[in-house]
């Protein structure tokens, strides 16, 4: 039984896989990890529209993969359009479906549409969480006036003042102290690391759970920070 | 030295084209089966994967079957299951299933709501009325309160259905600011656990937080912990657990190359029957401005420490594990070239005093690897695991190295699946230390004759033998009495050395 597509755009964004395939096998697995058994199909994969960056979609396509369906059943050389999360990774790769479609060009046009649009979507709701968005210019790194540094999890916090060149989301003076993450730890690994004279927009937040002063700002994910070429996109969709 | 070394990149096949660094390694090996292993290091896959291997560690896959994301887990198999503790966010879920390779989500069996670095360690009992449970050791430091606290969540039951756990504080003494973030049971058959923990007894000072005297505290229980590791006392000032040493500069977050450091701690004990009182700590501290591992032994149950048996400078991540015949091996990295490269070493020794070192990696020193690593044994073997730089240079690994990922080693380039160049970055690394037989062993050093012999490190020169049979009685060290015996015959001495061991 294949799902229904209201919720397309949650169910992209929760999956990391997104392909169109035709099952090769039933209650099989191609990967030597996985046991074979109800529940499993093989399939190859026909066309990739999402993939983990350790695969690639180039890579994902024309490869076989095992499927964990979600619910349902299938039938040897039917073609669906599967969204999945990452399961097992061995010689082969196996996923855990959390929806299929039966593969029309309606559903395909549906599910393509919902993965272009997820890189916006996550972008808005960011926007939407920020404090202030700025336009800047880190003027200076200095050792973090917030004392975190106790637990192996403690995010390290350098301190990075940036020169406001404008704002695109509230009303900062001319310059905010930006706090950024340095330990190497989890969950820490992917915050960006600010540097001198680095030019960004700034996606700021709050910083609650420890304890920032007031009138400084935080940078703790990848997404915080883009490249100055992106300030068009930004701005646009801060004006929706 | 007829020994067996097998060195494994982890990351699978299908992974061909992660950069990630996959740092701060451990290693489950199941007593049932030693051909079943799992895998802990930080992947940039979430919920998080374990890794897994059923044909020994030659072959990996990364199966996503623990329920939440991770700041710091490892896990451990009994003859029962496999458990993982787990750092999900602030709190610590410990999860079990009795099958990985079901591959179905492990479920959570105990939780505490703030902790730092959880460490598992399980043991099935194999006598008495209780054999076949689990007990289970989640060791943890104790955010609950307002300082860190050293702290073990002990099960005597891990495998039932709803297995209850019961949390013991270890730190116990006056004056003790906190304890640094990690703690390390070691269990015996005979129900003997130990529990190791660093006391920071001076202020702690922003930005390291590290303590300038702390101390390395080795607590023991005599009943799988149902006595709260109140067994050992040190006469010195009557609290519980013996200070093999004190007031020495811990420097937490403190920098040895890319990597932190500051809690680094291995404890270990003798699995053979009636050598509990047999134990070993190592730990790493500030001398003269190095970061150094220390190594000492017990021979009586915790009362009493060696010096140093082992002393490295620029080292950190130190593991710890004994054999069935009574071999000990000491996993660290040390930093050297300038603090450009780590070399990743196993040292053996079975009398503490001659040492036989296996270096697995030479690599490139380049970003964060973690907080620790994973050594253990079964039956004769070492098993463990690292982390380090992935780039295929076979220069780097001296006793030859297996990867599973798309590889170039002419041209020392990683591939991704479509065959284009990746950029290097930290893997982990999987490896086993195989020891021959004993009598094996015998035949492999050389007793039938020859001029030169070297055993445990010790060199021998103008050897004679003709022929050298034995056959040992009883329960004993052989590596030991082999050694005893060669140097008696190469001195030309008749004596007898007392030895103070079981």
């Amino acid at each position: 039984m294949a799902t229904s597509m209201e919720r397309v755009d949650e169910l992209v964004e929760e999956s990391s896989y997104v392909f169109k395939a035709t099952v090769t096998q039933l209650n099989a697995s191609n990967e030597p990890a996985v046991r074979a058994g109800p529940g499993l199909i093989v399939a190859r994969v026909d066309e990739a529209f999402r993939a983990r960056e350790t695969v690639g979609v180039e890579n994902l396509r024309g490869r076989e993969v095992t499927i964990q369906l979600a619910n349902g059943s299938l039938a040897v050389g039917e073609n669906v359009i599967v969204l999945a999360t990452e399961w097992v990774y061995g010689a082969q790769i196996a996923v855990r479906a959390v929806a299929h479609y039966k593969a029309t060009s309606q559903t395909e046009k549906a599910v393509v549409e919902a993965v272009e649009r997820l890189p916006t979507r996550l972008l808005e709701a960011r926007l939407d969480r920020a404090a202030l968005v700025v336009d800047g210019e880190v003027e200076s790194i200095k050792a973090s006036p917030v004392p975190d540094g106790q637990m192996l999890r403690s995010p390290s916090y350098k301190l990075a003042v940036v020169r406001v060149v404008s704002a695109l989301k509230g009303k900062p003076g001319e310059h905010v102290n930006v706090l950024f993450p340095t330990s190497p730890a989890p969950p820490w690994r992917f915050a960006p690391r600010l540097k001198e004279h680095e030019s960004a927009v700034l996606i700021l937040h709050h910083e609650t759970a420890l304890k920032a002063p007031a009138g400084f700002y935080t940078v703790l994910e990848a997404g915080d920070v883009h490249p100055r070429d992106a300030l068009g996109s930004i701005k646009s969709l801060l004006k929706r | 030295m007829a020994i067996k070394i097998r060195v494994v990149n982890m990351i699978p096949q299908s992974q061909s084209g992660e950069t990630n660094d996959d740092s701060e390694t451990n290693i489950a090996v199941n007593p049932a089966d030693p051909r079943i292993i799992g895998g802990t290091a930080f992947t940039n896959i979430f919920p998080t994967t374990i890794f897994l291997s059923n044909d020994g560690g030659e072959s990996w896959a990364e199966a996503g079957i623990i329920p939440a994301g991770t700041n710091d887990f490892n896990a451990k198999f009994s003859r029962n299951a496999l458990y993982c503790g787990d750092l999900v966010g602030a709190p610590l879920s410990v999860f079990r299933t009795a099958d990985p390779f079901s591959l179905a989500p492990m479920v959570q069996v105990d939780g505490e709501p703030n902790i730092d670095q959880p460490w598992m360690i399980v043991d099935t009992v194999t006598n008495g009325p209780d054999t076949g449970k689990d007990r289970a050791y989640a060791a943890y430091t104790n955010w609950n309160a307002v300082v860190s606290v050293a702290t073990i969540d002990v099960s005597q039951d891990g495998a039932a259905a709803a297995p209850v756990f019961g949390s013991v504080q270890l730190m116990n003494r006056p004056g003790v600011t906190r304890n640094a973030p990690s703690v390390r049971p070691a269990t015996h058959a005979d129900g003997t656990v130990y529990a190791a923990y660093f006391d920071w007894r001076a202020a702690l000072v922003s930005p390291t937080w590290g303590s300038t005297n702390a101390d390395v505290v080795v607590a023991r229980d005599d009943n799988w912990g149902a006595n709260n590791f109140q067994d050992l006392v040190d006469p010195s000032d009557s609290h519980f657990g013996v200070r093999v040493a004190t007031g020495f500069n811990a420097n937490f977050n403190g920098a040895l190359g890319p990597d932190r450091f500051g809690s680094d701690l291995a404890m270990a004990v003798d699995p053979r029957p009636k050598h509990s009182r047999r134990a070993w700590v190592g730990w790493c501290d500030m001398q003269a401005g190095s970061y150094t591992l220390h190594v000492r032994e017990s021979k009586d149950h915790g009362k009493t420490w060696s010096a140093d048996r082992l002393t490295i400078p620029n080292a950190k991540n130190p593991g710890l594990a004994i054999s069935s015949e009574g071999r000990v091996g000491v996993f660290y990295q040390q930093l050297t070239g300038g603090g450009t490269r780590w070399e990743h070493h196993v040292q053996f020794t079975t009398n503490g005093v001659d040492w036989y070192d296996v270096i697995l990696a030479k690599t490139a020193a380049t970003n964060w690897t973690g907080d620790y690593n994973g050594l253990q044994t079964h039956g004769r073997d070492f098993y463990g695991t690292f982390a380090t730089d992935n780039t295929p240079d076979l220069a780097n690994f001296p006793h030859g190295v297996r990867y599973q990922r798309n590889v170039n080693f002419a041209t020392k380039q990683l591939l991704d699946l479509g065959g284009n160049p990746v950029s290097s970055s930290i893997d982990p690394f999987f490896f086993k230390i195989s020891w021959p037989a004993k009598k094996e062993e015998g035949e492999e050093r050389g007793l039938g004759g020859g001029e030169r012999l070297e055993i445990e490190g010790l060199k021998y020169e103008r050897v004679s033998i003709r022929k050298l049979t034995f056959e040992r009685v009883g329960e004993g060290d052989d590596g030991d009495a082999i050694a005893r015996l060669l140097r008696r015959i190469a001195d030309g001495l008749d004596h007898e050395k007392k030895d103070d061991d079981d």
